[in-house]
């Protein structure tokens, strides 16, 4: 169920969403795009990582299964979303999304809503963080 | 099938412009929310637009394409993505894909490529506008 408008305040976090990164999952030609790097480890350990990365956009996909879940069908025809993948995510993380709302402000088309948003590993380091945003019409 | 030349920094220009398209089948949306664990209805029912529709990421997670239809991308790795949804992509439509190549530099030794891209489906609805940063490299340019 999307969030309530009268519960959009600033400071609210969002459910988060929790995701274990497989390498069966990284593999996947659709996830991995057939890049090596994303799932063959001799070849990550030439271009100088200890193992196969994640694709950034598989952060990306938790952060938008969390805000599909807070803004619903706002998010699928009017979200925006600012990402820099600043860590790499490796097989076996486990990455969470959250986000937490920074400001909203009332527009001749509804309520817009501004967010934090940021994944981070078991580790508790960030990953891929960013801003997003939504207007709730 | 034609074999790509590999993408070298150098000789991608700015201004240069790609286009691919798919078909968004509900196969290719199945294995998109297994591959992310999202097994949202809506993107393999229904969903409050009537029929199914994609994931929005699987719409930008495909512009990934679009350097591949002239390069050899082996060890690309992306950084960044400013991504406008505009409408739901509703599954079984064919995308069209368009990019621009619109920055090119180097920082703290590595080769970043800027693109803008958006997706529009057969009937011309356009689903997203996206800006992805992209190093050809993981690993960084000898000094």
């Amino acid at each position: 169920m999307p969030i309530a408008v009268e519960e959009l305040t600033v400071g609210l976090e969002l459910e988060p969403v929790v995701k274990h990164m497989s390498l069966e999952k990284m593999s996947r030609p659709l996830m991995s795009g057939s890049n090596p790097i994303h799932f063959d480890p001799e070849f990550a350990k030439k271009a100088g990582l200890p193992a196969p990365i994640a694709t950034g956009v598989m952060s990306s996909a938790y952060l938008c299964e969390m805000l599909a879940k807070a803004f619903g069908v706002e998010w699928i025809r009017g979200g925006f979303l600012d990402v820099k993948f600043i860590r790499p995510i490796y097989a076996g993380d486990t990455v969470t999304a959250r986000g937490r709302i920074t400001g909203t402000m009332e527009t001749s088309t509804g309520l817009r809503v501004a967010l934090d948003v940021w994944c981070e590993t078991q580790r508790g380091e960030p990953v891929t963080v960013g801003t997003a945003s939504v207007v709730w019409h | 099938m034609t074999e790509k030349k590999p993408m070298v920094f150098e000789d991608v220009p700015v201004g240069e412009e790609y286009e691919d398209e798919y078909v968004l089948t509900p196969e290719l949306a199945r294995d998109y929310a297994e591959g992310i664990d999202d097994l949202n209805p809506w993107y393999l029912e229904q969903s409050p637009f009537g029929s199914p529709v994609a994931n929005p990421m699987l719409i930008v997670a495909q512009h990934a394409r679009l350097f591949k239809t002239k390069y050899s991308t082996t060890g690309n790795v992306h950084t960044r993505h400013e991504t406008q949804f505009l409408n739901p992509a509703r599954i079984g439509k064919k995308i069209k894909l368009y990019g621009k190549l619109v920055d090119r530099y180097i920082r703290r030794g590595r080769e970043y490529l800027v693109m803008e891209c958006r997706s529009v489906d057969e009937d011309g609805v356009e689903i997203c506008r996206d800006r992805r940063t992209i190093i050809t490299h993981y690993a960084k340019r000898p000094a």
